[in-house]
């Protein structure tokens, strides 16, 4: 358990709308890029996330610091259940934001590289679309038209998709 | 639709038939010859056959005719009102209606071809343009470009996508098209993956014995999937019930009944029963051991046969009923009910018990006061519910068996959960989206954008879902196209 051990150093996060975050280091770490930098002293007092604005960066503060609270998986074989399953809510409750907010945070998350973060919003995106045709799919995520497949390639995908199950 | 030879006709000129009976042919062989010179005809190509029962006697062939219209035997019911059009390579029959200012008259018919086309054409061009109106939804100003994601957190989220909802990803745009490879499903790895994969809906199962496929419609997208590797062939069988994934019917193959799951291929053979059976259900999945197989036979016997999976035989239970009226057997727990032939409910206590003398026959449902209608039984949650459509599912009614009471009582919404229906087998789930709530799923396609069609127990019509949308609202079923192959509902299952 590493809940408490290094908590009186504090990282400074700003945004690039110019709002501070200050932070337990403990809680930074929870990214692999800030965690790179403090490891490679090319940290300052002040991080500037010149890519985040504030909304993004606090959604991703209060992820950090819960996943930093809860006892890491290898820390502890037969860890409590009940951890593993406030978490396991924490992270529904946490995802139940809109598509834009998801999108910035998973953009966020893979520049701060958090691992467990990137993979829950992509499940997230995974599962919003569930039951979803691929123009209702267009829609949700807001795709770019000039991005979509030609009609040709469309026909051929679902030529191929009709016949995916045999 | 069967055709014979203008050549093998010639035989039959000298045939004199007045007052004779086909039994009264002297030389068999005319008769024997006469069965075999037919010869089925699976595809109708351009050809247009007309039969007006209104008018008793007219029928009219036409051998070519506008590509849309061919294909087809139109027959106009006796009252005039409904054209049912049959394809015959599809084995389809739409439904609609004669619109009463292009009624054909006899002489019409006889002179002028064009006029039976006038009810399928004005519906189409309406059709059209009510689905124009949906499909080009501006996509909105503020895009975020998935490309703008890195190629490894694309290929993350189709990771978690799986089946339908990887295709359709897939299909969404060129970056998801590059990031995920095509799958095919059915090989060992990637089924693996599907092997915790449910969907939002069943699919409509229909076996095409011309083409030698089965077909899955997906009522939510419309789309199809197509099937042809089977281990066991469906062509010729009678599917008695299906549930959970899995088909259950007699096999002609193997000579007993079985269960079988299209999608993993998996076929489990039961014991032989002492009796055929027909009106046929089962409680789970047969690789639960909580598996209840229940049938009817089809001769007179008054029994009930139940089968424990997992056991080697049949169980035999004397009942006070009818068989050959029974429908839609519905397991509630260790109690079996049914529909007798006047709709009304039959039910049998704890299953279990030996010699179970605790059948009863609960009251009629109110239909009486109805023209003629289907009736339907199905499970939804604890409950029983039946349900009640007009012929041309004018009316639809649900009705809740309320056991203390022993009586229906009519509800006017399912709640949460859906209703698929079709001729042998109906279920009840919770609907997984909100979307699907409240509804009864009928095995019918709108006719023209070939859509599943379903009625909404909120509007009171028929609708079919475009892109997520709820469009077409129809009052009836006129307008539909239903299957004659044989179909079921099936919730696919690979696990």
């Amino acid at each position: 358990m590493s809940t408490s051990s290094s908590s009186s150093k504090k990282i400074v996060l700003k945004s690039a709308d110019n709002e501070t975050f200050e932070i337990d280091e403990i809680v930074a770490l929870e990214s692999q890029a800030i965690k790179n930098m403090i490891e490679d002293e090319c940290a300052d007092n002040v991080i500037p996330l010149g890519n985040i604005d504030s909304k993004t960066l606090s959604k991703i503060i209060e992820y950090c610091k819960k996943h930093a609270e809860s006892p890491k998986k290898d820390d502890n074989a037969d860890i409590d259940e009940k951890a593993v399953e406030d978490l396991k809510s924490f992270d529904a409750e946490f995802a139940k934001v809109d598509m834009p907010l998801i999108q910035d945070i998973l953009m966020a998350a893979n520049f701060l590289n958090i691992d467990n973060l990137i993979g829950l919003m992509c499940r997230t995106i995974a599962d919003r679309i569930k039951g979803k045709t691929p123009e209702e799919i267009r829609k949700i995520l807001n795709i770019n038209k000039n991005d979509l497949l030609s009609p040709e390639q469309e026909a051929k995908a679902r030529e191929e998709n009709s016949w995916a199950f045999d | 639709m069967a055709s014979v030879k203008s050549e093998e006709l010639e035989r039959f000129k000298g045939l004199d038939m007045s007052c004779k009976r086909w039994q009264e042919v002297e030389d068999l062989a005319d008769v024997f010859m006469s069965q075999k010179m037919w010869e089925e005809l699976v595809d109708f190509k351009e050809a247009i056959f007309f039969v007006d029962i209104a008018l008793d006697h007219l029928v009219y062939y036409r051998p070519a005719i506008a590509s849309e219209l061919g294909g087809y035997i139109l027959i106009r019911d006796d009252m005039g009102k409904i054209l049912y059009s049959y394809h015959v390579k599809d084995n389809t029959i739409s439904l609609s209606s004669m619109p009463s200012l292009v009624l054909p008259t006899s002489n019409v018919l006889e002179n002028d071809h064009g006029v039976a086309k006038c009810p399928v054409e004005s519906r189409q061009e309406e059709d059209q343009i009510a689905i124009r109106s949906v499909t080009h939804n501006e996509v909105g100003l503020n895009e975020f470009n998935l490309l703008d994601l890195p190629f490894d957190i694309l290929k993350l989220i189709m990771k978690h996508c799986v089946g339908v909802e990887y295709m359709n990803f897939r299909a969404t745009c060129k970056g998801c098209h590059v990031a995920a490879p095509l799958i095919q499903w059915s090989n060992e790895a990637s089924s693996k993956r599907l092997k915790t994969y449910s969907l939002v809906s069943p699919w409509l199962l229909v076996v095409d014995k011309n083409q030698g496929i089965i077909t899955f419609t997906d009522p939510m997208s419309g789309n199809n999937y197509f099937k042809k590797n089977l281990h066991v062939s469906l062509a010729y069988e009678e599917i008695s019930c299906s549930r959970f994934g899995w088909l259950l019917f007699k096999s002609t193959e193997f000579y007993c009944l079985v269960f079988f799951n299209p999608f993993t291929n998996d076929l489990r053979k039961l014991p032989e029963a002492d009796f055929n059976l027909k009106s046929m259900c089962f409680s789970a999945p047969p690789t639960s051991p909580n598996c209840i197989v229940v049938g009817f036979p089809v001769t007179d016997e008054r029994l009930v046969l139940i089968h424990y999976v997992g056991e080697p035989s049949w169980r035999t239970l004397h009942v006070d009923v009818e068989p050959k009226s029974v429908r839609f057997p519905t397991l509630l727990g260790q109690d079996l009910y049914a529909l007798g032939g006047e709709g009304e409910l039959i039910g049998f206590k704890d299953l279990s018990i030996e010699d179970n003398s605790s059948t009863f026959v609960g009251a009629k449902a109110p239909i009486s006061c109805m023209p003629p209608t289907q009736v339907y039984l199905t499970k939804c949650d604890q409950d029983l519910l039946k349900v009640i459509v007009g012929k041309f599912g004018e009316h639809v009614a649900v009705f809740k068996w309320i056991d203390t009471k022993q009586e229906w009582e009519k509800i006017d919404s399912l709640g949460k959960h859906t209703i698929y229906i079709c001729g042998t087998t109906s279920f009840s789930i919770k609907a997984k989206m909100p979307e699907t709530e409240n509804k009864i799923y009928f095995p019918l396609l709108h006719s023209k954008n070939k859509k599943m069609v379903f009625y909404s127990l909120a509007t009171c019509k028929y609708h079919t879902f475009i892109d997520g949308n709820i469009e077409h609202h129809l009052k009836d079923i006129l307008g539909t196209t239903y299957h004659l192959f044989p179909h079921a509902w099936i919730e696919p299952s690979w696990s």
